[in-house]
């Protein structure tokens, strides 16, 4: 699951895959903005076939915390 | 008063480097409106700046490709300004409500407005302290070239005209009585 938010966050920003790692934070160390953390959420929405909620994501620090959070919504 | 700082440098900056300068233009803007000294501005653990010995005085800071800014307001204020750039389906999905969408689609210019929807939301979710945690699906808004329009009574909405590249827009809450019209969408570059 990480690779798949690796490889989309990669498409966002220039960063190489060996720079991702599960402690990542997307803003601090990518200057990730939120209109693209938004569309990163879309698109994972749309090909995990899951539903997020932005308001869940709020405490969310790094990539790591984002794909336990995206694999509990599998599970469910 | 808003305070922007355009960055024309094509070299990437830290995120250290960064909030650093926002936090120059916000001693700016402390010293020139308050009289205060750059001490009076922390940092939270997540790297947000604030105000901790002056509730009083609200702050928001907004960064883009390219552009920096800091609104200092005596009521809750949220600013934000992105880079122009095309649209984004799922951005368009994600926060747009059936009214919005359906006014989207007449858009003329469709990038423009999605990015004006998008800041508009993003300033009042600053304002209100939760940042894009809150249901903006459900926040309505309508623009055009008379004004803005929300459903959101106690919020008053602007975008600021201040160059092409960007797109920026400005939220108070709760502003009668604290902040005269003249000095409402008033910036400065330092």
């Amino acid at each position: 699951m990480l690779s798949i938010i690796t490889n989309l966050v990669m498409e966002y920003v220039e960063v190489e895959e060996k720079d991702l790692t599960e402690e990542t934070n997307p803003v601090r160390d990518l200057h990730l903005n939120s209109y693209d953390f938004i569309s990163i959420i879309g698109r994972l929405e749309s090909e995990l076939g899951i539903d997020i909620n932005e308001r869940e994501l709020k405490n969310l620090e790094t990539l790591g915390e984002l794909d336990a959070y995206i694999k509990s919504k599998m599970i469910h | 008063m808003i305070y922007l700082l355009r960055l024309l440098e094509k070299e990437k900056r830290s995120f250290e480097e960064l909030k650093g300068l926002k936090k120059k233009l916000i001693s700016y803007g402390l010293q020139r409106e308050y009289g205060l000294s750059p001490e009076e501005i922390e940092a939270s653990f997540s790297g947000a700046l604030y105000l901790k010995k002056y509730p009083e005085i609200h702050l928001s800071t907004t960064g883009t490709k390219g552009l920096l800014g800091v609104a200092l307001s005596p009521c809750p204020v949220g600013l934000d300004a992105e880079h122009r750039r095309p649209g984004d389906s799922f951005v368009e999905k994600k926060i747009l409500g059936e009214k919005e969408a359906f006014w989207y689609r007449k858009a003329q210019d469709k990038d423009e407005a999605l990015l004006k929807y998008f800041t508009l939301k993003e300033a009042y979710g600053k304002a209100l302290g939760t940042g894009l945690s809150y249901d903006f699906r459900n926040t309505g808004f309508y623009f055009d070239e008379k004004g803005i329009k929300s459903d959101l009574k106690e919020a008053e909405f602007y975008f600021l005209d201040f160059c092409e590249e960007f797109i920026i827009s400005l939220c108070f809450l709760d502003r009668r009585g604290k902040l005269s019209s003249e000095e409402t969408v008033k910036f400065i570059l330092p």
